[in-house]
């Protein structure tokens, strides 16, 4: 609102410097006023007085004529002490036609006008100079020149005009400035005011960054609202664009947490996996060492039929070694071969699985129940893993039933086919179901039902590339049923009644 | 008497004063100015010629022709004239009356009764015996005096800015009528 000391006049405010501007152009104003009244004046009054004086010259001019022409000065100098009344005549003289003085008149010890030539075509000449006036006159009897008539005049009116002119126009000018202040008061109220406003909501926003800040449009008029609409709403676009980029940050964030935590799970993954390959593979091998050791001590004494236990832990241990590679080797390559899709008929995948399984194991009584037409747009090899471990697994923990029961089929829903395999083994822990398919964990004991625990991984990955979703329902020795989708998320409610 | 002295006298006073004109010169000069004076309110009909006439051959006459030559008065050329008898003066605008004719100066001033003409004189007593302007001296200035009686009973005037200059206007026999 002030002025401040280091800004100078750049620092100025608007309403100052209009209150200014308002008194100059008045003051201004009125100068030119007073100068052109002054000097209309000055002409004016001098024109006038010129002309006075020029009758009052002729006047004593023709009323001089018998005293010059009879040479009576006495009678001259009374006609000139008439001028006396005119105060503005300060001096007069008269000179004969031989331009010798013949009388005079002075006012206050004036100085008596010298003659001056007058031009021969004239019979009265004014000589001005500023509040001083000198006329000349012939004095003419008869057609002829008998003298001249001087007279000297000083306007003092017009010295006291101008003064008086000047004080009216020094009060006018105060007055002026005193409607110059309240101007710019009310100016200050109506314009500078909005615009002071302004101009601290703009500082404030720039120099603490806050884009939600507004400016209050409701102050100014005119021009001055549309520029704070205008800038509020730039101000409401860059709060926008800075929101937006925020939740861009944010997400961007989002995603490098979640990138990191499967990061880290997959590095926990491979850790699990190095120690359960340390580990496990430890175990075969360690058999097969102490065999391979036994065999070479007991070489020399025993038969080979004594050996035969001993070649078929051997055997045993060489498959479960054996299996596992196998499925260490489809557990990476659910995750790294490329998917392709063709229609598969799962059913008699899953029935040709069965028979392989029945094949293998002889001695076990299974009812196996495939339902036909599971049909489904999937890569067949990794389908082919899926189903595998599945059924495998519902072979094992059925290991214990008799008879033991397997059931694979399918249900229609909404959005996409739902998948299952239903067994009547040991079942698990529903509480536990979270466990099932993270690598390397089992529910049950090794020695009861052996097992590498990344089958179900394995099958977690393959339909997750899908776009499906696997999930479990179980309950401890009375069965389990795995559900998988492949195309959609899991359908709410599904549930296949225990047959 | 006084003429006689006057141009000794102003001779004397020529180098003092600004005057250069010798006194019969300045009186002439006033016989010739009268005449711009005297205002004729029915105007001066039948005026032909502005004369001014000498009586008596007095030395101004001839001062009074260097001055009046090919001047006019009224619009009309002025002419100097020489008489021996005032009564052949009588159509005469202006009358100058010399002192040599002092002696029969009531008689010079009858003979113009009835006339137009403006009488003027250095006598003495000229205004007293019935005469109209009447030379004489001031601070050794040639003045004048005016009797208004006689003028009354012509046909002019004479300007107030000629009674204004002069040295006294008589006009007691007007003031009495009037009262």
């Amino acid at each position: 609102m002030t002025p401040t000391s280091s800004g100078m006049g750049r620092r100025r405010s608007i309403a100052t410097t209009l209150t200014l501007m308002n008194a100059l152009v008045s003051g201004i104003a009125l100068l030119l006023v007073y100068v052109s009244f002054l000097t209309y004046d000055l002409i004016f009054f001098r024109q006038a007085a010129v002309q006075n004086l020029t009758a009052e010259a002729k006047i004593i001019g023709s009323n001089s004529v018998s005293a010059i022409l009879f040479d009576d000065r006495t009678s001259a100098t009374t006609t000139l002490s008439a001028l006396a009344n005119s105060s503005d005549v300060t001096a007069a003289a008269i000179y004969t036609d031989r331009d010798e003085p013949f009388a005079q008149y002075s006012a206050n010890g004036a100085v008596v006008p010298d003659r001056r030539p007058l031009p021969a075509n004239r019979e009265v000449e004014s000589w001005t100079s500023g509040t001083d006036i000198l006329i000349g006159s012939r004095i003419v009897f008869q057609g002829k020149t008998v003298g001249t008539f001087f007279v000297q005049a000083h306007l003092r009116n017009l010295r006291r005009q101008a003064l008086r002119f000047a004080a009216i126009a020094a009060g006018i000018l105060a007055f002026c400035l005193v409607i110059a202040l309240m101007v710019g008061g009310i100016f200050r109220r109506i314009l500078a005011r909005p615009i002071v406003a302004f101009a601290q909501t703009a500082r404030m926003v720039s120099r603490y960054r806050d884009y939600s800040l507004r400016f209050d449009s409701e102050q100014g008029y005119g021009e001055l609202s549309e520029l704070t609409e205008a800038f509020n709403e730039m101000l409401a676009d860059i709060h926008e664009r800075d929101a937006a980029l925020e939740r861009a940050k944010a997400e961007l964030e989002h995603t490098v947490e979640e990138r990191t935590a499967q990061l880290q799970a997959a590095n926990r993954e491979l850790e699990a996996f190095s120690y359960t390959v340390a580990h496990d593979l430890r175990g075969p091998l360690q058999t097969i060492i102490n065999v391979c050791y036994l065999l070479g001590q007991e070489e020399q004494q025993a038969t080979l039929a004594d050996k035969s236990p001993m070649l078929v832990q051997l055997r045993s241990s060489v498959t479960a070694m054996s299996q596992m590679i196998d499925d260490l080797l489809n557990l990476s390559r659910s995750t790294s071969a490329p998917l392709h899709l063709t229609e598969t008929d799962l059913s008699v995948m899953a029935a040709a699985i069965l028979k392989n399984l029945a094949e293998s194991d002889p001695n076990r009584r299974v009812e196996t129940w495939v339902h036909p037409n599971c049909n489904a747009n999937a890569d067949p090899g990794l389908m082919e893993i899926t189903l595998q471990n599945l059924l495998r697994n519902a072979w094992k923990f059925t290991g214990r039933r008799n008879p033991a029961r397997i059931e694979f089929g399918c249900l229609r829903t909404e959005t996409d086919v739902v998948f299952f395999v239903r067994d009547n083994g040991a079942g698990f822990d529903q509480r536990m179901v979270d466990r099932l398919f993270k690598p390397f964990q089992r529910l049950h004991a090794a020695s009861d039902y052996p097992g590498t625990g990344i089958g179900l991984t394995t099958v977690h990955r393959i339909v997750g590339r899908h776009g499906g979703e696997v999930w479990a329902e179980g309950e401890i020795e009375k069965g389990a049923t795995l559900y998988f989708t492949l195309h959609a998320p899991r359908p709410a409610g599904v549930h296949v009644p225990r047959t | 008497m006084l003429a006689v002295l006057l141009p000794g006298c102003l001779g004397a006073s020529l180098s003092g004063t600004e005057e250069h004109a010798s006194d019969n010169e300045v009186k002439s000069a006033y016989l010739f100015k009268f005449g711009e004076f005297v205002e004729y309110p029915q105007g001066p009909s039948g005026l032909k010629t502005f004369d001014i006439c000498v009586l008596d051959g007095d030395p101004i006459a001839s001062d009074l022709q260097k001055i009046t030559l090919n001047e006019r008065v009224h619009d009309v050329p002025v002419r100097v004239l020489r008489f021996d008898h005032a009564g052949d003066a009588r159509d005469c605008a202006v009358v100058y009356i010399g002192e040599s004719e002092s002696r029969r100066l009531d008689k010079d001033l009858a003979a113009l009764e009835g006339s137009n003409a403006l009488t003027v004189s250095d006598q003495p007593q000229f205004l007293e015996h019935g005469g109209m302007i009447q030379f004489l001296l001031e601070n050794q200035r040639i003045r004048f005096a005016v009797n208004l009686e006689p003028v009354e009973h012509t046909n002019f005037h004479l300007s107030s800015q000629l009674l204004k200059v002069a040295v006294s206007v008589n006009t007691k026999p007007r003031q009495e009528e009037k009262r």
